[in-house]
Order: C-alpha cells, then sequence, then structure tokens
C-alpha cells in the first residue's frame, strides 16, 4: 500500500467518494484506515441528509409551465426570430380564414398543449389511481375558487398541478362511467367549446367552465367521450364563492 | 410542430431532473426561499430560451448552474439580498434517523449556511450536485488542489461545530 494515513485523511476529507484505486484500497487496508472510512461515511450521510432542504411543491411543473409561458418573440436567435415570424403570418393568413369561417377562433395551440402534456405522463397518471383525501383535492381546487360535487369528487383518481399554457393548472383522473379518464383544468384559458380532436390513439373534448376563465381537456379513447361526460364535469365543479 | 414539441420535452427533462436540486443549491447560496425560487425560474427562462444553444444533454446540469452562479452574481451586484436565517425553514423531522443523528443533522444544516461562501460553494456543489472535484474547479475556475483544501476546510469547520456541541458520535475521530 503506498498511501500514506495523512494523504487518506486528506482525500477521505474533501474527495470522499473518489474512485481511485489506491484510496479504495487504503479504505480496506487496516484498522486505522477501516476506522477512519467509517467516521467519514457517518459524516456525509448526515451531511446529505443535512443538505436536503424542503422544495416548494409542484417546482418541477412551475419550471415546466415556464416553456408554455414564454414568449416565443424573445429568443434570441435571428434565425428563429425570422422563422416564428414566418409562421406567424401563415398562422395569422389561417386564423382570419378560419375565423371568416366558423366566426370562432382556432384552437391549434391548444390542441398541441393537450397532446404534448398527455403525452408527457398521461398514461402513466391513468395508472397510479390513488384516490386523493378529500382535504387535498378541496385545497388544490380552492386555489382556483372551485369547488367539487360530492358525486364528483368520488370519482377521482389522481390530482396534481400541471403546467398549462397560461400558467399552473390541475391533472385529473376520473374513474368515469365509461372508464377513466383524464381531465385537465387549464386556468386564463377559454377554448372552443365542444371541440374534439383526435392525437395518437386518444382523443379530447374541449370545454369551459361557467362563468369561469378556466377550460378543461377532457382525455380519453375515442370511444369514452361523450358530451355527457363534459356536461358532468361542469356541473361537478363550480365557482367556490357561488356553492356547487 | 415534431421540433417544437421535442424542445418542450428536452426542457420538461431538464426541469425533471434538475429542478429541486438546482432550488436547493439556490436555496444555500442566497438563503431566502423567495430569491431561491426567483433564481431558479430565470435560470430556467435563460435555459428555455437559449436551449438550442445546448447541444449536449449531459452537460446539461453544469450549463444550469453556471447560469444560476451567473444570474446569482447579477442580482447579487443589484442589491444584497436579505439572508433569511435557515433555522426557519420548515425541514420535516426526519423520523429514519436516531434522536443525536436528528440533532447532528439540525447543527449541520445551521452551520453549512454560516461556512464562508469560498467554503459553502465547493461543498454545496459536490454533495446537492453530485460535483466532482474536476467540475467544481472547472465551474469556479480554481485548481482542483484548492478545491480539495477547501472542501476540507468546509468539512473540518463542520466537524468541530458538531465536536464543540457534544453530540458528535460518530465522526469525532474525523480529523
Amino acid at each position: 500500500m503506498s498511501m500514506n494515513f495523512s494523504e487518506f485523511k486528506r482525500l477521505l476529507n474533501s474527495d470522499p467518494a473518489s474512485q481511485d484505486p489506491e484510496y479504495q484500497a487504503a479504505r480496506r487496508s487496516d484498522p486505522d484506515f477501516i476506522h477512519a472510512a467509517a467516521a467519514s461515511d457517518a459524516f456525509e450521510q448526515l451531511l446529505a441528509r443535512a443538505s436536503q432542504l424542503p422544495t416548494p411543491a409542484g417546482l418541477s411543473d412551475s419550471l415546466k409551465a415556464l416553456a408554455l409561458s414564454a414568449p416565443l418573440e424573445e429568443r434570441p436567435s435571428p434565425l428563429y426570430r425570422f422563422r416564428y415570424a414566418l409562421a406567424a403570418t401563415v398562422v395569422l393568413a389561417l386564423s382570419a380564414t378560419l375565423l371568416m369561417q366558423q366566426l370562432s377562433p382556432p384552437q391549434g395551440s391548444v390542441e398541441a398543449y393537450v397532446a404534448h402534456h398527455f403525452a408527457e405522463d398521461g398514461h402513466k397518471l391513468l395508472e397510479k389511481a390513488n384516490t386523493p383525501r378529500v382535504d387535498e383535492l378541496s385545497a388544490i381546487l380552492a386555489n382556483y375558487d372551485l369547488q367539487i360535487t360530492p358525486e364528483l369528487a368520488s370519482q377521482v383518481r389522481y390530482i396534481k398541478y400541471c403546467p398549462t399554457p397560461e400558467g399552473k393548472g390541475i391533472h385529473l383522473v376520473l374513474d368515469s362511467p365509461q372508464g377513466l379518464v383524464t381531465v385537465i383544468f387549464m386556468p386564463d384559458l377559454v377554448v372552443q367549446e365542444g371541440q374534439h380532436f383526435a392525437f395518437s390513439d386518444m382523443a379530447a373534448d374541449l370545454i369551459n367552465l361557467p362563468g369561469r376563465d378556466i377550460s378543461a381537456a377532457i382525455i380519453g379513447h375515442p370511444g369514452q367521450l361523450n358530451p355527457a361526460l363534459g356536461l358532468a364535469v361542469q356541473d361537478g365543479i363550480a365557482r367556490l364563492s357561488s356553492g356547487a | 410542430m415534431s421540433s417544437e414539441l421535442n424542445r418542450l420535452a428536452r426542457f420538461n427533462e431538464l426541469a425533471e431532473a434538475y429542478g429541486t436540486d438546482l432550488y436547493r443549491y439556490a436555496m444555500w447560496i442566497c438563503g431566502s426561499d423567495a430569491l431561491a425560487k426567483d433564481l431558479v425560474q430565470e435560470t430556467y427562462l435563460r435555459a428555455w430560451k437559449a436551449l438550442d444553444k445546448l447541444n449536449d444533454q449531459k452537460a446539461a446540469k453544469s450549463w444550469l448552474i453556471t447560469i444560476l452562479r451567473r444570474e446569482f452574481a447579477r442580482t447579487f451586484e443589484r442589491k444584497v439580498p436579505k439572508f433569511t436565517d435557515l433555522d426557519k425553514v420548515d425541514v420535516p423531522e426526519d423520523t429514519e434517523l436516531e434522536p443525536d443523528d436528528r440533532l447532528e443533522v439540525q447543527l449541520l444544516r445551521r452551520n453549512i449556511g454560516k461556512l464562508a461562501a469560498k467554503y459553502r460553494e465547493p461543498l454545496l456543489l459536490q454533495v446537492v450536485m453530485g460535483y466532482s472535484c474536476e467540475e467544481i474547479a472547472q465551474e469556479l475556475e480554481v485548481s482542483k488542489s484548492a478545491v480539495m483544501t477547501q472542501l476540507f476546510r468546509a468539512r473540518e469547520q463542520l466537524t468541530q461545530i458538531l465536536q464543540s456541541d457534544g453530540v458528535s458520535g460518530n465522526v469525532h475521530e474525523l480529523f
């Protein structure tokens, strides 16, 4: 063994996880080294725990939401600015055409968001199905000045905050009469009521909550979705101040 | 649309993988929950805007840390942040630990924040962010031997605090 005790302690207290072969061999070499290594391991364990400060709930989701709310035109690359200027021109032209045809705004960005968001963790969360506590459910909804009827609450199998185009929303899994479906509540976003679209092997209905700037995307397999489901969600969620 | 979705997916990966560690690191260097949140948010906002410059996803962690440290330095230039006492951070009791160990963890937590920045920063890069000594040296733009000395001193000071408070059980023979 070529590492002396002084060198060993210097490494032990500066780079305890070092994979240096001499250091690793020294850790198991004789009682003094073994003892010092054990003391170091105990200290490192405490140090690791001490450094683990609690993090704000929903931090990752709020960071993800930044990408959805960050203005595209602030991107530094001139190439991007050019591409998005070009894309914006095309979108504007298409929007104007659709407006003339349907007298309603296009929902392309909402569709893209819903498809992307569901692709992220939609299937995974459908499988989680850990029925939330009523107080947890109520607390999350209350943050949006919403409350839920006992009937709809009994169908909730999962709830969490999630990023939405205009900030932080709610991701719900409902055990509906048609089976498990996902509902994403999107605050500060009004959608074209009743719009239906498909993506991958899924489909989504867009609805607005009455009297609120909150919309919802109900996502399920194509056979699962029907207007009654949208009405059940609209009827089951009410403004906190006006009562359920 | 697919490149836009890819971009979003890449960004979401970064948020998922490093968001909490960056927050912890930010909290330790600025001592304020509000400022730490702002720093992390600003870091990710800048990361989102410059995401196309990140060619190697494996370099993402150090890229984000560099952005965060620059942002902190910039903030610090403008105003000295009001440091919140880290004692006030509400940490759930670690029931897996023995009572003595819990006391040691509390003492350590309180005193990591009191270490001089030159000792605290490399220690947190190592313990919170999982950096090697070489990576710390690169990030802090100092030599590896200087980093090792700073890490040694940081641990020495923390161990001495545990010893002087008379709560050190297993760690008293470290130095």
